[in-house]
């Protein structure tokens, strides 16, 4: 499975990709903020899951989100931020994420959040 | 004249107590006070504060913390050995007495200290403080596997940052200024390289840069969802990264500095948080 991870830390998209490997997938594309993460899935037609983080220069994952949204209405999208509060949870699903992980977090807890879009 | 006397030694507040009195003070109201509980709830505004700095000064902060809590611009006199009580305490009392006490130098601090002082001292709210300790040391558990241990908390008025590189950032909403993570070059690449289960870089470079950044941004927004469930609310920015050994970083005027000091792997690194509120 293709998966987008998307982060404006360089250091927290290799940890995101270092917990990815550990379930076994490795094939990953990067992006630096929203707008990139954009180009990247227009590029990509064949990406099945977004990892994307909350807030990022040039265009924030809540933005992003919104984006993804008015063109993809299935793609599973995981917010993975350190916005714990209750209502930004529920102002991200509302706006059509399928999960959420807050950071700090283990690796563990990125396998048990991707289980149900591994098939 | 009414006076507080702090200290957790007995002989330091019988030498606080005669030097007052050989110094010619009259009508002397005085109260001894050996831990912040015993700290009175309520202080006259022209009471005196004299603190034993050779209790630490993690002690002596503390008294005079309490006391400030009761009143704010009680006047502080510190009494100490020449050494640690010259470079800790300037900038946080009206006047420094070395030990032996000389009655005569007291006179004239208790002098110059009864003046008006032009800039009172903030108050420091501790409620700002906890939630950013509790998450940098989920942080540094959840994302390096290091167990770190607080030493101790302090004021700083000065800049200049006790590490090699430091994360920033902005904070706004109930208050308004920064918090800071500034951490020796050694450790820095040992904790960013745990994060990333790698072998730590020689020297900081961009990669170190980068997961500095992301572990301010990880604290900051712990304590801000901490903060979530009171009544301060705030907003976080994005972070940025200085380096350099002895770089700067100013802070918020006229708002206080709280250095946490941490201890990991064998070296100190400092979380300073400067909020005040709007």
């Amino acid at each position: 499975m293709k998966i987008l991870v998307v982060d404006d830390s360089s250091t927290m998209r290799r940890i995101i990709c270092n917990s990815l490997k550990q379930i076994g997938q490795e094939d990953t594309v990067q992006a630096e903020h929203g707008a990139d993460a954009l180009a990247k899935l227009k590029e990509n037609p064949d990406i099945e899951l977004i990892l994307t983080d909350w807030n990022m220069p040039m265009m924030d994952g809540f933005e992003f989100l919104t984006h993804v949204r008015e063109e993809n209405k299935t793609i599973p999208v995981i917010m993975v931020t350190t916005e714990a509060e209750k209502a930004n949870v529920v102002k991200a699903i509302k706006a059509g994420a399928n999960s959420y992980v807050v950071k700090p977090f283990t690796p563990d807890v990125i396998a048990e959040k991707l289980k149900p879009f591994l098939g | 004249m009414n006076a507080i006397l702090a200290s957790t030694s007995p002989t330091s507040l019988n030498i606080m107590r005669g030097a007052l009195q050989q110094a010619g003070q009259k009508d002397l109201n005085l109260k001894t006070v050996d831990n912040i509980a015993g700290m009175p709830a309520a202080i006259e505004p022209d009471t005196l504060l004299m603190v034993d700095w050779d209790d630490g000064k993690e002690h002596a902060v503390m008294f005079i913390e309490a006391a400030r809590k009761c009143q704010n611009n009680i006047k502080v006199i510190a009494i100490g050995s020449k050494g640690a009580v010259d470079g800790e305490a300037r900038g946080m009392v009206a006047a420094i007495v070395h030990k032996p006490v000389d009655p005569g130098l007291l006179a004239k601090s208790l002098k110059q200290s009864a003046q008006p002082q032009t800039k009172p001292r903030p108050s420091v709210n501790v409620e700002f403080i906890n939630p950013f300790i509790e998450s940098t040391v989920n942080v540094f558990s959840t994302m390096c596997g290091i167990d770190i241990r607080r030493k101790k908390l302090f004021l700083k008025d000065d800049h200049k940052m006790l590490g090699d590189i430091s994360g920033v950032m902005g904070l706004s909403g109930s208050a308004t200024g920064s918090v800071v993570i500034s951490l020796p070059e050694k450790l820095a690449c040992i904790v960013v390289a745990r994060m990333l289960g790698e072998e730590p870089a020689t020297e900081l470079n961009a990669d170190v840069a980068d997961g500095v950044g992301e572990i301010i941004n990880m604290i900051s927004g712990q304590a801000k969802s901490a903060f979530s469930k009171t009544k301060y609310q705030f907003n976080i920015s994005i972070p940025s990264v200085v380096s350099g050994a002895g770089h700067e970083i100013t802070h918020k005027k006229g708002t206080p500095n709280i250095v946490v000091l941490f201890e990991a792997e064998a070296f100190e690194f400092a979380v300073q948080v400067c909020l005040g509120a709007e």
